[in-house]
């Protein structure tokens, strides 16, 4: 690994938190395998994040839909 | 910032990317300044997903009665909706809606709450309802959150809070969390001084041994004389009681926080603390060195060296024979400029011959930028360790 890599992978956890890579200059210290790991696992928990909120959002504001369909179809039986 | 800042930095950080701490160890060594930064990126950008949407629920919100909104909530949205509509609300509005939430709704609420928004919401929701929201918190044991809200609290509000809270191991551990670290000197202003005294005392307590980093913490992010006050309050606890502490450092690697807080205490205690046994094995030094090079702490280790005995400079002296020439520039350019050469120079006369010409190599380039009191000062210091003879330091014009 080269200091070449290390910026690359630095440009793209800046890239990814949409900061200035300026802003993560402490970080240039850590290899690039890390900041690979720690791209890795902020791309994880937005992804969770994103899963989680889309599950509540489709769930959660369908309910009412779903619980007037139900009926519906309970009642036309 | 210290190591113990950074390492709740990175436990914080280990929540909020849902990985254990352990995972995030490399991050330890990086300035906590730079681990809050990089943390608060994540959590807006988390924060941002599905925004616009939420926003659009959030308008819609803001048409319905407060208790409508409330029933909707609780029985229909769920904690996570509901607190990033929060985060797009009012916070008289969401402070309005609270008032119909029960207190575990809103605690699940608290816990996923965007920071951004969150103190306008704290300086406008009764104080009742926050210690309701704390009391469950405390009894989820969730510090993080708690460290989160208390140092956006007004100060009526913390005192009034603290005084629910028991047990002085809770209040360090909120401590130890807190989001603002500049708060943490005001904070321990506003606690009551004996429950600081008792928090503080919990050292002689081998069972609270867990808690120990997070009392020095405390201590290592307080202002100068609270240092030294409360520093020297557990010194006044006796030689078993220090040396637990140096062997907690030593186990825990602190002594980048804990070494600022010596310097901090009075020269009698300052003496008594250096010439500990414990403190002058030669694994202790050596770390201790360590840290005062990682930091740059090399006027406060000068000036511990100060009051070190023979036995302590001895020992001193032969962690640093055994280290890199590039430490005794340093700590020959701390002397330079807090003139602190008598504790240096004897140390280095206990030097191999090579380490001491090393020495003379670094304090050479020095020697032609002195003024001719400070010169011929320094070079009687070298003459009186035996380091140089007068004549083979040059002289300024």
């Amino acid at each position: 690994m080269t200091p070449a890599d290390n910026n690359i992978a630095l440009q793209a956890l800046a890239r990814r938190l949409r900061r200035p890579v300026a802003s993560l200059a402490d970080f240039a210290e850590l290899s690039p395998r890390h900041l690979q790991q720690l791209n890795a696992l902020v791309e994880a928990a937005s992804q969770r994040e994103a899963k989680l909120l889309q599950h509540d959002l489709r769930h959660r504001l369908l309910l009412p839909l779903r619980w007037l369909l139900q009926r519906r179809l309970r009642h036309g039986a | 910032m210290s190591r113990l800042s950074s390492q709740a930095e990175v436990i914080k950080l280990g929540r909020l990317l849902g990985v254990s701490p352990a995972q995030l160890e490399f991050l330890t060594d990086l300035p906590s300044g730079s681990l809050h930064h990089f943390r608060t990126a994540i959590s807006d950008q988390l924060f941002d997903e599905q925004r616009e949407l939420i926003q659009a629920m959030a308008a819609l919100t803001r048409w319905l009665p407060s208790w409508l909104a409330a029933l909707l909530a609780r029985y229909w949205l769920g904690a996570t909706l509901t607190a990033r509509l929060a985060s797009e609300l009012p916070a008289w509005r969401v402070a309005a809606i609270a008032r119909y939430l029960p207190k575990d709704f809103m605690t699940n609420i608290a816990e996923r709450l965007d920071p951004r928004g969150a103190r306008e919401l704290l300086y406008i929701l009764p104080a009742a309802q926050i210690a309701e929201i704390m009391q469950i918190l405390l009894a989820r044991r969730d510090y993080i959150t708690l460290g989160r809200f208390v140092a956006l609290l007004p100060d009526a509000v913390v005192s009034e809070l603290a005084a629910h809270i028991p047990d002085e191991g809770d209040l360090i551990q909120i401590v130890f969390f807190i989001e603002s670290r500049h708060r943490i000197d005001h904070l321990i202003r506003v606690l009551p001084r004996e429950r600081i005294e008792r928090a503080m005392l919990m050292v002689c307590d081998t069972e609270r041994r867990p808690l120990w980093p997070h009392i020095l913490s405390l201590l290592a992010n307080s202002s100068y004389g609270l240092k030294r006050e409360l520093g020297e309050l557990v010194a006044s606890q006796g030689e078993d009681v220090l040396n637990a502490v140096v062997h907690a450092a030593q186990e825990e690697d602190l002594w980048e926080d804990l070494l600022p807080v010596v310097a901090c205490l009075s020269p009698e205690v300052q003496r008594h603390v250096v010439n500990l046994a414990s403190l002058q094995v030669p694994e202790v030094l050596q770390r201790i060195l360590i840290a005062t090079e990682r930091k740059g702490l090399w006027t406060a280790m000068l000036a511990l060296a100060e009051y070190m005995n023979e036995a302590g400079r001895e020992a001193l002296a032969a962690v640093l024979a055994e280290a890199e020439n590039s430490m005794l520039e340093r700590a020959c350019y701390a002397a330079l400029l807090s003139a602190q050469w008598n504790p240096l120079l004897d140390i280095a006369r206990r030097l191999s011959p090579a380490k001491r010409q090393a020495c003379l190599d670094i304090l050479d380039p020095y020697l032609t930028t002195l003024d001719q009191e400070t010169l011929s000062h320094l070079r009687d210091l070298l003459a009186h360790y035996g380091i140089a003879q007068q004549p083979t330091l040059p002289t300024t014009n």
